[in-house]
């Protein structure tokens, strides 16, 4: 049976953001996966933001 | 007596899966008689609050909240030393990190991006991926379908594919992404706006003894009007210049014409041969194109083997087999027993099925629990009448109770209430494995068969299919041969499944 693979060139390499599981998954399948620390972003930030965006 | 301690750590995030295995660990320590560790949104914090805890006012949504209550001061302090413990090892533990998207650099050859947040803060995310030139897997749902053109357009500036959102399955460089089942590798690559239909092409490839260079999920919008078929058609280019693929697959629930149309005009351009199914099309509309029409998932995966070359005469249930087969069965039957009665966990297969029914079965008096044109609906969901195929997957299934596919209980205590009525004669049941969902979705419904085969003292036939590689976790071959010792009439395909159906249903209401 014919064994190859897509995209062979250019081998995957996973950032992960939001469920750990999926991350663990492609791990345990000899993936190279980096998982993002995600934090929700400020409400202030986006405050902060919009006024920024009116002044500039 | 016990105390209690609430902590709300600021502007903190990890998802629902990660907290509840934290809070269950936590729950194991001396002298804790309640912990929960949640994100802070309102519901979260409705329920805490509700158990007697006094939740700080100030916390909002993006804050992660810890509530426990011990006996006494020192298991508080050894519990809650325990949740941080466990919190800050989940955000550093098995390898690289980043704190954000913004620090990744994609030179170092981070190619693929896969995002399951919180559906309003999925497109930041993505925009910032597809700037680095990475393509990008979003399994999150419930994301604006402007939010979904516009990261579609952004993807086709920088040549990148944006699998999603509301993308289950995917199959990239051999790699199974999100809940793909683990299909070997096969001349065979797909592209599917339908996750489950998607899959059930490849692993009936599989089944047939070939496997699949890649399945580029698209998420189920990607043939509205407003979408076009973008990711579909940069998906089947993709595929076209991938040297191990040798033919393409498209597959997708029925679209909107006008998008089906233009999808198939661009597949009659390839360099490659391509076969096409889009559950419920008419044959017209593949009417002088030199893309194949198929009008089964099982069609669709044979006739792509054929296409390379590949030999699956056998796989296919001709008339005969049939026949025999529900003639058999048939003799079991008392003269009350008259319905057949589907207990689906995957909407694709039911709605193929209630396809195949309402072509191959007019007049029949067919039901279903979904708004569609195949079949009546149901009064209740709840409760089945004359020939019915319920998806258990459907909203009012999983409003307060997990889908099927991660949890079975419900769908088993509906097999149980058709299994108990007189009046039915053939249950139809579809397995859905791989490493995302349930670890063990079968044999909990082979001892349930078994059971009620006997309670009926033979007179019930189930017929089931599975869609799953024999390399997924849950061991389908082990699988396959309880559900047969059990009785269960094992069908290689959801389509065979349907076959056997509309044959029991003819046999049952010519019978009346």
């Amino acid at each position: 049976m014919e064994k190859k693979r897509c995209c062979k060139v250019r081998r995957l390499k996973v950032v992960n953001i939001g469920l750990q599981g999926f991350a663990e998954s492609l791990r345990k399948q000899g993936v190279k996966v980096a998982q993002v620390n995600w934090r929700p972003p400020r409400k202030l930030d986006s405050e902060i933001k919009n006024l920024l965006d009116e002044l500039l | 007596m016990s105390i209690q301690t609430v902590r709300i750590y600021e502007n903190r995030y990890a998802d629902s899966v990660t907290l509840m295995g934290i809070a269950d660990a936590v729950k194991k320590n001396d002298g804790v008689l309640f912990a929960e560790v949640q994100m802070a949104t309102p519901a979260n914090l409705e329920v805490i609050r509700g158990l007697g805890f006094n939740v700080p006012p100030e916390a909002s949504p993006n804050d992660l909240v810890v509530a426990i209550a011990a006996r006494d001061e020192a298991a508080l302090k050894s519990a809650e030393q325990d949740a941080i413990d466990r919190l800050d090892r989940k955000r550093g533990e098995d390898g690289e990190t980043f704190n954000s998207i913004d620090d990744v650099d994609a030179a170092d050859g981070w190619n693929l991006c896969q995002i399951s947040l919180p559906s309003e803060y999925v497109a930041e995310e993505a925009k910032k991926a597809i700037g680095k030139g990475m393509d990008v897997f979003i399994f999150s749902d419930n994301v604006s379908i402007e939010d979904e053109l516009e990261l579609k357009r952004l993807g086709e500036e920088r040549g990148v594919l944006v699998m999603g959102p509301d993308c289950g399955v995917g199959m990239l460089d051999g790699v199974s992404l999100a809940t793909m089942s683990l299909v070997g590798g096969g001349p065979v690559g797909i592209v599917g706006a339908s996750g489950s239909g998607a899959q059930e092409v490849a692993c009936i490839v599989e089944k047939a003894g070939s496997g699949i260079s890649a399945l580029i999920g698209t998420g189920g919008r990607d043939l509205y009007p407003q979408i076009g078929g973008l990711t579909m058609i940069k998906g089947m280019k993709r595929l076209d210049a991938d040297g191990a693929t040798k033919v393409i697959v498209l597959v997708s629930k029925l679209a909107d014409r006008g998008v089906m149309k233009k999808v198939l005009d661009e597949a009659d351009k390839l360099s490659k041969p391509a076969v096409a199914i889009f559950l419920g099309a008419d044959e017209e509309l593949f009417a002088n194109r030199k893309t194949v029409a198929s009008f089964s998932l099982e069609e669709a995966a044979l006739k792509a083997l054929a296409l390379c070359g590949i030999d699956c005469g056998g796989f296919a249930f001709g008339k005969s087999k049939i026949d025999s087969l529900v003639g058999r069965e048939m003799q079991k039957f008392d003269a009350s027993q008259k319905y057949i009665r589907g207990v689906y966990c995957g909407g694709t297969f039911a709605e193929e099925t209630l396809i195949f029914l309402n072509k191959n079965n007019p007049g029949a008096d067919l039901r279903c629990n979904l708004k569609t044109r195949y079949a009546a609906r149901l009064a209740d969901s709840w409760k089945s009448e004359a020939h019915s195929i319920v998806d258990m997957g459907a909203e009012e299934f999983t409003l307060d109770a997990p889908h099927p596919v991660f949890d079975p209980e419900l769908r088993l205590k509906r097999f149980r209430q058709e299994a108990s009525d007189p009046e039915v004669a053939v249950i139809l049941l579809d397995f859905i494995t791989a490493p995302g969902v349930h670890e063990n979705p079968i044999l909990p419904f082979a001892k349930a068969c078994a059971k009620a085969i006997s309670d009926r003292k033979g007179k019930l036939s189930v017929v089931a299919s599975i869609c799953g590689s024999k390399n997924d976790p849950q061991d389908i071959v082990r699988c396959a041969r309880e559900l047969e010792d059990a009785g269960v009439i094992l069908a290689a395909s959801n389509y065979q499944s349907a076959q056997l159906a509309s044959a029991f249903m003819k046999s049952l209401d010519e019978r009346r």
